[in-house]
């Protein structure tokens, strides 16, 4: 403690050159605030749970034959019949386990359909409405609320063409009456009282994509019927295990032979995967452009304290000297001059963090399900920031240090 | 005198190696970054194949429709259809020439060839001006021309990679593939298109005769001014802008005047414009609001400057406080206080010029090598890459901009310290004291 007294004297004393200093440390530690922020919110939401699994899953997509086209066959008019017997062709594919038919359903599809849920009293604004068949469950390896397997599920969704299961969070967990009470319910959508679904059971929240919160998520998934087939249906594929090879040449191949049903060709074939990451792309360019402004920030904080302390120990050649002189070990040095780096940036914090708050109360960082200022995550963000400047200090700072531990006592003082 | 600056730079290298070589590493991060920045904006606008007259294109890519004289005010934009396209822009005086096309937006093609595995591709519908306005490098076989295109006849140019996807060949011209199931005769190859080149990118060029677009139209009411077409006219020079623009506005008001009756109105919100205000606008009922970008470019670039700017004033700073004696030395002989303060900056200037160098360099290798990263725009899709050439990053322009930046932030870094290092008092001065 007496050291550091000592040291904020020798920093005052010194403020002229370290007024330098101690601007460039508020001012990145401001700016680092606001990327740290932002990256500290969109990694926080992206490794919620997905409440799905891609894996070895393929989305086809299919087109049906411009009217003008020579081969157009004017007598099928019913697309979902081609979609579903192009569906059953590829269930019979030995290396496909199951096949799905979904419309605005299928995760990173970019696709979707939003309303009010309501129940009685209860509305929930902006839910997705997501159509799909039994099988989607199993395929996207979707699970019950109460420990349904999604194979539970799938059967919960078969049991008639007006079923419909929902996200157990759709609403609040302590809504009156409770969702687990509503199951087995009658449901109108919309507003339309001519048609009754009847909710058959709830699965664990699934999110609408990556970057998206739970809150942001919630969605009900009913039962597809004929009407709500179309073109622009998805068709979702799992094959099995280890057959991912090469598996879409040579479905691609199959594309102007078995896949071809009357009008209907499938026209894309994407791994989910390859959805994600094409979807992802807004939120990567500006993960990209913040990693980059942190990275720069950082290098001149490190190149700015190398620089200056190298200055710096060889003006206090005489006095690191006479210390060592006086008694002062190697690591105290070290440690004196690492702690002035460290003083210096605790400075600096201080009207940084008031910035940052009026930041943050004004709106102006990244916003998470409508809120930017909450203590846990404003203190996390602060912190994590000291720490990276503070590590760069220390990186920086390293180099002078040893260079000052390395003074001999006796040249030094005859040098003066 | 510029001898002796080098001479002075490479006494501090020896002297202080460490410090001189943190200044230049640092002015070079900076020099790097923001040079990273100005490319991703500048590969939007310079002139590269196939899009070589980028500075005379003037670009029309959507019009906007809104009721007017109704209780609720509906508003619908998007791409023209082909009459409106051809109403605004056909036989425009003072232009070299016009193109109506119809690409983008996922227009993609299940293209196959005999025994090949079928792909998709993306494709655009285009006129045979598409070939004059745009300069497409042909591998093999030519465009189609306006005889061709008038016939409607099934041909397409297709680009190196379909080729090679296709036949495992370039010198494809003349044979058959397969789109849609409609067999189509290849008239021409062409080197892959960047993504960056958005007016002009596809991998298969049809003419538009051969389809329906033509028919498509959308749009309010019965007013259907809408379609999936863009325009992209050429120009004789840039002073021809203005009057370009002002025959297309006497177009739409004549379109408004007939369509009055239906209390719709046309709009083309500052269309058409020029690539760099097209490359600043994303929206199709946006207008071009250069202003707006301007102010943001200026705080990054702000930004970039400052942090970087305030390290080396540090530096500098310091360093001037070792050669204040030779300050104190140069002002007791008589040498104005200007002078001290031109060459400290020019001094530095030169230091900051061979660390641009160094930043640029390493900025234009890494553009090169990491396109993807830096260039994928955020709808991008799943076709195609945003590759650069050497030629486009070693643009004059590009050059031109780091020597201005070198220059600001040289400026910004050494001025206040060099003040006040010629300020000094010389008694103190050669006493070597600071104050």
């Amino acid at each position: 403690m007496i050291m550091n007294k000592k040291l904020l004297k020798q920093i005052k004393n010194e403020w002229r050159s370290n007024v330098w200093l101690f601007v460039e440390l508020f001012f990145v530690s401001v700016l680092m605030w606001y990327v740290v922020d932002y990256i500290y919110t969109t990694v926080l939401t992206y490794v919620q749970p997905m409440g799905f699994d891609i894996s070895h899953s393929y989305d086809l997509h299919c087109t049906t034959l411009d009217s003008s086209d020579p081969n157009f066959d004017p007598n099928d008019t019913v697309p979902y019949k081609d979609l579903k017997e192009i569906a059953d062709r590829l269930r019979q594919r030995p290396d496909v386990e199951e096949v799905s038919i979904s419309s605005y359903a299928v995760p990173y599809s970019g696709g979707c359909m939003m309303s009010d849920f309501k129940f009685d009293t209860l509305t929930s604004q902006s839910v997705y409405y997501k159509y799909a068949d039994p099988e989607f469950f199993r395929i996207f390896r979707i699970h019950g609320a109460h420990g349904e397997t999604p194979e539970q599920l799938s059967e919960l969704m078969a049991k008639g063409p007006d079923t419909f299961l929902a996200g157990e969070d759709v609403f609040p967990k302590d809504s009156k009456p409770s969702m687990k009470s509503m199951i087995g319910k009658i449901f109108y959508f919309n507003n339309d009282s001519t048609v009754s679904h009847r909710l058959a059971g709830l699965f664990k929240p699934i999110r609408y994509d990556d970057f998206k919160t739970h809150k942001e998520s919630h969605s009900i998934i009913c039962h597809i019927t004929n009407k709500d087939i179309d073109s622009y249906s998805d068709i979702a594929i799992r094959v099995k295990e280890n057959q991912d090879k090469d598996f879409q040449s040579t479905l691609w191949k199959e594309t102007t032979t078995r896949l071809k049903v009357r009008n209907m060709y499938v026209s894309q074939i994407e791994s989910f995967s390859d959805l994600r990451t094409q979807i992802n792309q807004p939120v990567n360019n500006t993960m990209r452009n913040y990693l980059f402004g942190a990275g720069f920030l950082l290098l001149n904080i490190f190149l700015g304290l190398l620089g200056t302390f190298w200055f710096r120990t060889q003006q206090r050649r005489s006095e690191v000297a006479l210390f060592k002189a006086l008694g002062a070990t190697d690591t105290s040095i070290f440690g004196r001059q690492m702690t002035e780096g460290i003083l210096l940036l605790t400075i600096a914090t201080i009207p940084a963090i008031i910035i940052d708050w009026n930041l943050a109360s004004a709106e102006l960082n990244t916003s998470v399900d409508g809120k930017t200022l909450e203590a846990g995550r404003f203190i996390a963000t602060i912190a994590i920031t000291y720490l990276l400047i503070a590590l760069m200090i220390f990186f920086g700072n390293l180099m002078p240090a040893r260079k000052a531990m390395k003074v001999q006592p006796a040249e030094a003082l005859h040098e003066e | 005198m510029f001898k002796q600056y080098i001479k002075n730079i490479w006494a501090s290298l020896k002297q202080d190696s460490v410090v001189t070589i943190i200044n230049i590493l640092g002015t070079a991060l900076a020099i790097f970054l923001i040079m990273v920045v100005v490319l991703m904006q500048e590969v939007k606008v310079l002139p590269f194949s196939p899009e070589s007259n980028r500075d005379l294109f003037l670009i029309c890519n959507a019009l906007t429709e809104t009721s007017i004289g109704k209780e609720n005010t509906s508003m619908t934009s998007g791409r023209m259809s082909e009459a409106t396209a051809k109403e605004l822009f056909s036989s425009l005086k003072n232009v070299k020439d016009v193109t109506l096309f119809s690409g983008g937006g996922g227009l993609s093609k299940l293209v196959s060839a005999n025994k090949s595995i079928p792909m998709q591709a993306e494709s655009a519908y285009t006129d045979d001006a598409f070939w004059r306005v745009f300069d497409f490098k042909f591998l093999s076989g030519k465009p189609f021309d306006n005889a061709t295109f008038k016939a409607g006849q099934k041909v397409v140019v297709i680009s190196e990679s379909v080729a090679r996807h296709l036949f495992h060949d370039v010198n494809v011209a003349g044979r058959e593939i397969e789109m849609d199931f409609v067999p189509y005769r290849i008239c021409g190859v062409v080197r892959d298109v960047s993504l960056i080149a958005s007016q002009a990118y596809a991998q298969l060029w049809i003419p538009y005769t051969t389809s329906d677009i033509v028919k498509l139209t959308s749009g309010l009411d019965n007013v259907k001014l809408g379609g999936t077409f863009s325009a992209v006219i050429l120009a004789n020079s840039k002073s021809d802008f203005p009057k370009i623009k002002a025959q297309v506005n006497a177009r739409v008001a004549a379109i408004n005047s007939r369509i009055k009756a239906d209390k719709v109105k046309l709009e083309l919100k500052g269309r058409p414009m020029t690539q760099f205000e097209s490359s600043i606008t994303t929206w199709s009922n946006e207008l071009p609001e250069p202003g707006k970008f301007y102010r943001k470019a200026a705080i990054i670039l702000l930004i970039l400057l400052l942090v970087p700017a305030i390290n080396l004033s540090s530096m500098t700073q310091s360093r001037l406080r070792r050669y204040i004696t030779e300050i104190g030395i140069r002002r007791a002989f008589g040498c104005p206080r200007s002078r001290l303060l031109s060459d400290i900056i020019n001094e530095n200037l030169v230091l900051s010029v061979i660390a641009g160098i160094v930043g640029l360099l390493f900025c234009v290798i890494f553009a090169y090598f990491a396109s993807d990263m830096l260039f994928t725009s955020d709808w991008s899709g799943f076709f195609g890459h945003p590759t650069v050439s050497l030629s486009l990053l070693l643009n004059p322009k590009i050059f031109l901009f780091a020597f201005i930046f070198c220059f600001i932030l040289n400026l910004m870094s050494t001025i206040i310290p060099a003040l006040h290092a010629s300020h000094t008092n010389i008694v103190n001065a050669l006493n070597g004291r600071t104050r």
